[in-house]
């Protein structure tokens, strides 16, 4: 919540009058999931809002090649977003008359929901990642633009609404005879933010609207050695049923990076069925580890097998 | 895990019974000829 900064020697007053055109903050339809600061544990994620190129620059941040720590992560398109606000606290005296307690009280909850394919269990267990680390949240509103906080006006750089990552709650809604599956989540912003410093990067300053940004999927390698020359890389995601696997296709000789001990070496690879890549390299000593690399739309937990 | 040794070449024995004949050939032909995997095969399953 804000802070009303009293100045007794030097009084404001509120100025509410407004120019002919203002920029309205629409219903939110996702938020954009941020971790809080960088790996260093230091720096705040932020968004420099003077760059030429910000469409640019926010889209490159949703790579699968960009640290974790510094990465952007969108939810799905949410149903129902709401923004529900706790009572203040007054303190009254037996005259009736009534005293805030400022700071104490006006708790902003978010919920929203995913609906249908948005909400299958596979979405649900990456939900349940969220909240053993500080995150923000930026939001995107249904005109497609893209809002956070500038604690400052004279700030360029723009960081997510700061999240009470501990309250962070997703579970799933069953389906039932006239309803679809759901996944409902909920988090309460944090205490200390000031909503009034809300500020947006239109649809038109991006040069796209914000509600086109869309997350990857995650996936992941089964690896084992073939034969002395060859590997077999199976890459797989977590949806699809019980025993068939989701399949992660097209991949090509730049996307596997093998190594022993951090020494990458070169292998060529060929998808022999789909999701199923066959690698050929040289002999090699030990363990191998295999990273796929620049899988658009994915972003793949790498595996090792012993080479034979 | 099971290790076949032909010659030189070290095969993953466990892995080639996972798969039918016509599949080891399809997966392996880039570094063996068709007779070298249908003989690794036949051995591996000869283990089981």
């Amino acid at each position: 919540m804000g802070q009303i900064i009293c100045s007794c020697e030097n009084p404001k007053f509120p100025n509410l009058g407004r120019p002919n055109c203002v920029i309205e903050q629409r219903a939110i339809a996702f938020p954009i999931l941020v971790p809080r600061y960088k790996a260093d544990g230091i720096t705040r994620n932020t968004v420099d809002v003077t760059d030429p190129n910000i469409g640019v620059v926010i889209q490159a941040l949703l790579l699968a090649s960009v640290d974790a720590e510094s990465r952007i992560y969108p939810f799905p398109r949410c149903e129902n977003v709401t923004f529900e606000r706790t009572d203040d606290v007054y303190d009254t005296a037996a005259s009736s008359t009534k005293f805030l307690v400022p700071f104490v009280g006006g708790v902003r909850t978010m919920k929203a929901e995913n609906w249908a394919k948005n909400a299958v269990h596979a979405m649900l267990r990456e939900f349940k990642k969220i909240g053993c680390t500080d995150v923000d949240m930026y939001l995107v509103d249904v005109a497609g633009s893209l809002w956070g906080i500038k604690d400052d006006i004279n700030d360029t750089l723009m960081r997510g609404y700061a999240v009470s990552t501990e309250t962070f709650v997703a579970f799933k809604e069953w389906a039932t005879d006239t309803t679809v599956m759901k996944l409902m989540s909920s988090w309460d912003f944090d205490r200390t933010e000031c909503e009034e410093n809300s500020y947006a990067i239109t649809a038109g300053e991006l040069g796209y609207k914000a509600t086109t940004l869309r997350a990857n999927q995650q996936a992941y390698t089964d690896s084992e050695a073939l034969t002395t020359l060859t590997a077999e890389v199976k890459v797989y995601t977590g949806f699809g049923t019980a025993g068939v696997r989701g399949k992660v296709i097209g991949l090509v000789d730049a996307n596997f990076v093998l190594s022993v001990a951090g020494v990458p070496f070169a292998a060529t690879a060929v998808e022999t069925s789909d999701g199923e890549y066959t690698l050929t390299y040289a002999i090699q000593v030990g363990t191998v580890d295999v990273a796929v690399v620049n899988a658009t739309g994915f972003d793949v937990t790498g595996s090792d097998f012993v080479a034979l | 895990m099971k290790v076949l040794e032909i010659g030189k070449e070290k095969w993953n024995a466990d892995a080639l019974c996972k798969m039918t004949e016509d599949e080891a050939i399809r997966k392996l032909s880039k570094n063996y000829t068709p007779d070298q995997i249908r003989n690794a095969w036949k051995q591996a399953n000869k283990k089981k």
